[in-house]
């Protein structure tokens, strides 16, 4: 191929619907139809509220896409999708229209990582900005309502290796599962910085999961948010029982500072452990400002530099599952069969499925 | 001719003419594994023969919903990427299409597993001007006992009676079925309430 390949990427792991093209790492086109407000009275992701909504969204983003970067289907040189990990059920609506998309349009198909693809999105830069290269190998923190991992990147497209991952909630799902136990709204995230707001941090000591030093040989690099859950459960519990005004400002705040901590603290000491100081940020949670700022804050003293893509990149998009799918491309990898499956546990190693 | 697509049991592709005479059709016996099945069969019944689709008919249920969306997904992008017109077809129409050329007459009633001890159930009394059966009201999901006391059919949908249906339909100019998903229950909502954790 004489020039960047013309790829377009479909992502439907969770509950937004996003359709992008790239050429090569410019982005072209990226369009995010989310079903967050039909959510919203639920409190978190239903996955039949999100697939239901991926099926109507699907075909309308995939028009607006191509109208955005103003190519035709037959322009394109490839076609990606999210292949997994995320919800089976919607998992499931893209990879339909994918090789429907792929086969009509007589187009190779290439079904891909979606948290590698959260790693891809950094590489990506908007029409008519320079390309920005990324440094390698990398520690990639990846936080989002569905995930909250931890990578090592030596090669984007063909090397990823998992260092730890959360073994029950998602950062992003604390956030939603607290906000309901403090009676704010979803999505958890901003309501929470919002009411964290005049808030200190240190009045209430909230539990660092997996932090202890008995759970640094098997979990040093994983997470736990159900404690740290629990722990603000039982704080607005004995408010109750005790007639008290729940200190809302503090509980928030504190309940924030513990994951931010958590996050943070746990993806340096990989950066220090794995000789790598270069540190990536990537998912919705990156949203918030606390986590990004303490991350500048710390990364400094331990001489790490920090990374964070423009936050539309961030948040599930397919364009950052197109960028995937070009430099899949780009390292001579070969299409993805058409008889394969959506894998919801799909592992970060395996970056494209064969 | 027209692509057919049905996912509502198993997967199943055809391609028909305009008068519904089957040119090529590809099932999988397996009624799950649907995003895996769409691409081969999808590939196999189009090879050669992309630039004779006219228009893509699709199943839209009733049945089990994340196999159904898969081929409906599917089929609209294929019109979409073609230009061409989407022909949304009731899942059990076909399934009476079948029916009366087996030489079943109506009335019958398509009835279909549901789970959850219910089943999908469409009453059928008369044959419209396409020479299809024509339904006496939308399809319903309920218990067995509901369903009214006429002759069961019980079959799989076939991709090119689904096209044929769309074909005839579409000769005898009956506008096509809303392209809704005909999921007939709410979603399933299982978010817990939050527990309590202190005594
Ligand atoms: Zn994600």
């Amino acid at each position: 191929m004489s020039r960047d390949p013309l790829v377009l990427g479909i992502e439907t792991s969770c509950d937004e619907t996003g359709i992008g093209i790239v050429r090569g790492r410019e982005v072209l086109a990226n369009v995010i139809a989310s079903s967050m407000e039909e959510q919203a009275r639920y409190g978190g992701v239903v996955p039949e509220i999100a697939a239901r909504a991926h099926l109507e969204a699907l075909t309308p983003a995939l028009r607006r896409a191509l109208a955005d970067a103003g190519v035709g289907v037959d322009d394109l040189d490839a076609v990606a999708v999210t292949a997994g990990p995320g919800l089976a059920g919607a998992l499931m609506v893209g990879v339909g229209a994918a090789k429907a998309l792929a086969i009509a349009a007589g187009k190779p198909l290439y079904g891909v990582n979606h948290l590698v693809g959260h790693v891809a999105a950094d590489l990506l830069h908007a029409r008519g900005t320079a390309p920005r290269d990324l440094e390698l190998p990398v520690v990639a923190l990846l936080v989002s309502g569905g995930h909250t991992s931890l990578l090592l990147v030596r090669d984007l497209a063909e090397d990823v290796e998992l260092l730890g991952e959360t073994l029950d909630d998602a950062a992003g799902e604390a956030f939603d599962k607290t906000a309901r136990l403090l009676g704010l709204a979803y999505p958890g995230g901003p309501r929470i910085d919002a009411a964290a707001v005049g808030g200190d941090p240190a009045a209430i000591r909230f539990p660092r999961g997996l932090t202890a030093s008995k759970d640094r040989g098997a979990h040093r690099f994983d997470f736990s948010f159900s404690g740290l859950k629990t722990a603000v459960a039982r704080t607005v519990e004995r408010a109750e029982a005790a007639g008290q005004p729940l200190p809302l400002a503090d509980v928030a705040a504190g309940f924030r500072e513990a994951v931010v901590d958590v996050l943070v603290t746990k993806a340096l000491d990989a950066c220090a452990v794995t000789g790598v100081p270069r540190l990536l940020l990537g998912g919705g949670v990156v949203a918030n400002r606390r986590l990004r700022d303490t991350a500048l804050d710390r990364a400094v003293p331990a001489g790490v530099t920090v990374r964070i893509p423009p936050l539309e990149l961030c948040t599930d998009n397919g364009a950052m599952i197109a960028g995937l799918g070009a430099m899949r491309i780009a390292a001579g990898a070969r299409p993805s069969g058409l008889g394969f499956g959506v894998d919801s546990t799909m592992p970060v190693d395996l970056v494209q499925v064969p | 001719m027209i692509l057919a697509v049905d996912s509502s049991g198993s997967t199943g592709v055809a391609l028909v003419d305009d008068g519904g005479a089957v040119v090529a059709a590809r099932r999988s016996g397996d009624p799950r594994g649907h995003a895996e099945a769409i691409g081969p069969l999808l590939d196999a019944v189009l090879t050669d023969r992309i630039a004779d689709v006219a228009a893509v008919a699709y199943g839209v249920g009733p049945g089990p919903f994340t196999g159904l969306r898969v081929g409906m997904a599917a089929a609209r992008t294929v019109a979409m990427v073609l230009g061409v017109p989407e022909l949304p077809v009731l899942s059990h129409d076909a399934i009476a299409l079948a029916a009366l050329e087996g030489g079943t007459e109506p009335p019958f009633v398509v009835v279909a597993d549901a789970k959850r001890r219910e089943v999908y159930a469409t009453v059928y009394r008369s044959v419209d001007v396409a020479g299809v059966p024509v339904r006496d009201e939308e399809p319903r999901v309920g218990a067995l006992d509901a369903v009214p006391d006429l002759p069961h059919i019980t079959a799989v949908v076939d991709p090119a009676v689904l096209g044929r249906v769309a074909a005839l339909r579409r000769a005898a100019g009956i506008a096509p079925e809303p392209p809704d998903a005909r999921y007939l229950r709410s979603p399933d909502v299982t978010l817990a309430a939050p527990k309590r954790v202190t005594g």
